[in-house]
């Protein structure tokens, strides 16, 4: 089967593959929620193999981190990092997709149950910006698309407690990856039904083993709209790992993210212990992010010999997490994601420290797409999704 | 010391670390060496039963157990004094039958549901459940097969259950320290009854390995008391070998936090844990304690504890650590007084004491234990000083840096 150039194909595995010129084949895993380069050369072999075409896929690392989930169970999973899956002929460099966002993170709705301490999407947040009607939300959704984004991310605010969630991922599915970033708060039985009948990755937001370090950086914000919690224990780590237990229990895609900050660096490793043993095969640490004129600036902000530290423990204790895959990401610039905002405009996180800035001023909801990477940094991009900058540590 | 049946129990089977090292190494000692301590039991021939009034987790009985010696243990921390129950080989038939019973018992071993579970405390209803079941299963067990100890069969399945039950707990521990403990956190259910068969398993080799090594039919006491209080009637010791509490401020007793609240839900009269400040070398000072005997070599250290301090920080500073070694020392002084009104006249005793390093001075804990046999009026010696590497309870501590990683070993010779 031939696929054109930078368009988004699902194939019969249900992995979505998009060929890019530059770099291979980008495929997305919705059994995994993670992304993965395949050479050139293994391109043809891997869509066949995807597309059942043949039966068999020569190369493990491939079979590995692509099988998991329909030709393999998930507990067999290897993940290289970075999540390039090199043949003989390996790349001279690393290279990157050029022009195409990888990744697009819709942040559907301002509002949110929680305030977390160091929460970046706070200035689009809490009725700063208009919330979308369901019109919107179809317009928003198609414009996504146009640019071929190989997964959309659902982001916000509290992506759950949108209620025109249905709508936004009926409009994506199967025209691109979806991943959805929670809380975990809102996610009931009705909501689990909808990930799952709809393939959504579940990546829940939890930062610390110890239900008081989780819940003073990720608090329940006071002022919160209750339409039905899934659950309602005052503790947010509660909620989350009560919401993270149910979705495995149903099969769901789940993965982890956690905020590293000054004050739960250390009790990492512990936490991947639990997160490992509790079946969570990826988990994404964000060393936090924060501009410097930011009030938990100094209680946050992990200086930079702790980050050394942690980052060569890190990489010795993920030596027992047998098939996780571990991305550390320690990005000094800020300026990686593509953002749409709850009312349409696409952004991206200034790296001066401006805040978020309209990428292309004239489209400002349709921005044209030679401007997107003049300030979205195409390799910071790309190492986002596919490379670990905190994998450089590897070795110390 | 026999290696060949070693265990590794890897950090996943969320067993505490303490146990781990307890059960991947055979000899967990206060003595420098076997060898060494040997050495000094064979200086106490015919001195029997020894006694060592804080017995940690059973060195001597250990070593005595291995010679046919009886011995005498007497400690004040529940899941050390649990810990020296399974030492003790005169037990070892028993537990290694609760294994095996346990084992085959597995399919009726208490489900849980959930997959996990988060709570502030040590541990959730569910979790106490599945141990408390347990316990219940073993000892009624033990009564059915009508089998009657001096130790209360509960007693004997806390000693079976206890090393475990942390696997249930919600605490947060750290990488390398494993002192360090936190209450609250996640606790996995998820196979736990995996990781269960692990542990019983390590727990079996180590068993029989006791059993194999040790001489039978020899008497083997083993106390839960504090050696400040106890009181023995119409008995007199012939000799003691001993080794006080670790000055490490890490604090021991803290770091069975998960232990010592299991032991206190069990509600078992005999096993109800102590209060932390009754612990010798506690980090949790009782205020009254500081300062109440008057000793030279400890007002000289306090003192230069004192002068050494930074200005800014001196009041903190003389409430932690003048207060902390006040204590400490104050702690020793009144076990050691105690104890020295059980022993006969042509008594015996050996003492091993570290003197560690605070700020760059050595803490004099071999001269003070010197100075405090005398005034009870007895002879105190230091026979031998040598550098060694210290390894109460292996590898418990801190992994030691630089000048702590060396530490002044003392034997001490205490006789009328
Ligand atoms: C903004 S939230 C939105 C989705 C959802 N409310 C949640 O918390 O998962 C998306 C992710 O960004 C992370 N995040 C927020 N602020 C951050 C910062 N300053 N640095 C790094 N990550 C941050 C959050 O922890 C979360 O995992
Ligand atoms: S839950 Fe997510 S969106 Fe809400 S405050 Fe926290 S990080 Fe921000």
């Amino acid at each position: 089967m031939k696929y054109l150039p930078n368009v988004v194909y699902t194939t019969k595995s249900g992995l979505f593959v998009r060929q890019d010129k530059n770099v291979g084949l980008l495929v997305y895993s919705q059994y995994t929620g993670l992304i993965f380069v395949v050479h050139p050369e293994d391109t043809d072999n891997t869509i066949s193999w995807m597309n059942f075409e043949n039966r068999l896929i020569s190369r493990s690392t491939i079979h590995n981190a692509l099988g998991v989930g329909w030709d393999k169970k998930v507990k067999e999973g290897a993940f290289p990092m970075p999540h390039y899956l090199e043949g003989q002929g390996k790349w001279d460099s690393r290279p990157w997709p050029k022009r195409f966002p990888i990744v697009i993170n819709w942040l559907l709705t301002g509002n949110c149950p929680l305030a977390c301490r160091y929460c970046d999407a706070e200035d689009l947040m809490r009725q700063k910006r208009p919330e979308p009607n369901v019109e919107d939300i179809k317009l928003i959704a198609s414009r996504i698309l146009l640019y071929n984004p190989l997964v959309v991310v659902l982001s916000g605010g509290e992506p759950l407690i949108s209620p025109h969630l249905e709508e936004c991922i009926k409009w994506l599915y199967k025209r691109a990856g979806i991943i959805i970033d929670t809380s975990g708060l809102y996610l009931n039985e009705e909501k689990r039904e909808l990930l799952k009948k709809y393939q959504v990755a579940v990546r829940f937001s939890i930062d610390s083993p110890i239900p008081k370090c989780n819940d003073s950086l990720r608090c329940l914000s006071k002022k919160r709209i209750n339409p039905g919690e899934a659950n309602n224990s005052n503790s947010s780590l509660k909620n989350a790992i009560q919401s993270l237990c149910s979705s495995f229990d149903e099969n769901l895609t789940v993965s982890v993210q956690t905020v590293a900050t000054r004050k739960t660096i250390n009790d990492l490793p512990f936490f991947g212990d639990r997160l490992f043993s509790l079946g969570i095969r990826s988990w994404r640490i964000h060393l936090v992010s924060l501009p410097k004129d930011n009030i938990n600036y100094e209680r946050l902000f992990v200086p930079m010999k702790s980050r050394k530290n942690i980052l060569s423990k890190l990489n010795r204790t993920k030596k027992r997490w047998k098939g996780m895959d571990l991305q550390i990401l320690d990005d000094m610039n800020r300026n990686y994601a593509v953002l749409v905002s709850p009312d349409g405009e696409f952004l991206a996180e200034s790296n001066v420290g401006k805040g978020k800035i309209l990428l292309d001023s004239d489209n400002p909801f349709q921005p044209d797409i030679h401007k997107i990477f003049q300030s979205v940094s195409p390799k910071n991009h790309a190492m986002r999704y596919l490379d670990s900058p905190g994998s450089r540590w590897r070795g110390g | 010391m026999n290696t060949n049946n070693k265990i590794t129990l890897s950090k996943l089977t969320f067993l505490r670390k303490p146990y781990r090292v307890l059960l991947e190494n055979e000899l967990s000692c206060a003595v420098p060496s076997e060898k060494c301590g040997n050495h000094i039991v064979e200086q106490l021939e015919g001195r029997y039963p020894i006694l060592d009034p804080m017995a940690g987790y059973g060195s001597l009985l250990s070593l005595c157990s291995k010679r046919g010696i009886p011995s005498v243990s007497i400690e004040t921390n529940v899941p050390r004094y649990l810990w020296q129950l399974i030492k003790n080989p005169n037990l070892s038939q028993i537990f290694i039958r609760i294994i095996d019973r346990l084992l085959d018992e597995e399919n009726s071993w208490p489900k849980v549901r959930r997959r996990a579970d988060v709570s502030n405390s040590w541990f959730l209803i569910e979790a106490l459940d599945i141990v408390r079941r347990l316990i219940k299963s073993i000892s009624l067990s033990l009564i059915e097969r009508d089998v009657s100890f001096e130790i209360k069969p509960e007693i004997i399945a806390a000693a079976v259950i206890v090393p475990f039950c942390g696997r249930l707990s919600c605490c947060t521990e750290s990488e390398n320290n494993p002192a360090w403990i936190k209450k609250g956190g996640i606790v996995v259910y998820m196979d736990w009854e995996s990781d269960f068969k692990k542990y019983l398993n390590a727990l079996k080799v180590h068993l029989v390995e006791i059993a194999d090594r040790s001489i039978r039919g020899v008497e083997h006491k083993v106390i839960l008391g504090d050696c400040r209080k106890i009181r023995f009637k119409n008995v007199r010791f012939h000799s003691f070998f001993t080794s006080p509490s670790y000055l490490d401020r890490l604090d021991h007793y803290k770091m069975f936090g998960p232990e010592i609240a299991f032991c206190n839900a069990l509600g078992i009269r005999e096993i109800k844990p102590f209060l932390s400040t009754d612990y010798i070398g506690s980090t949790l000072v009782r205020r009254t304690s500081i300062e109440r005997f008057s000793s030279k070599v400890v007002s000289n250290f306090l003192e230069y504890i004192r002068s050494s301090c930074p200005n800014k920080s001196r009041k903190n500073y003389n409430k932690i650590y003048c207060s902390y070694y006040a204590n400490y020392f104050y702690s020793l002084f009144e076990a050691y007084k105690n104890i020295s009104q059980f022993l006969h006249s042509d008594f015996v005793g050996f003492i091993i004491a570290q003197n560690n390093h605070f700020r760059n001075t050595e803490v004099p804990v071999a001269q003070a234990i010197v100075e405090m046999w005398k005034s009870f009026g007895f002879r105190g010696r230091i026979i031998d000083r040598k550098e060694i590497f210290y390894f109460e309870a292996l590898n418990l501590r801190i992994r030691a840096r630089g000048i702590k990683a060396k530490q002044l070993g003392f034997i001490i010779k205490v006789t009328r």
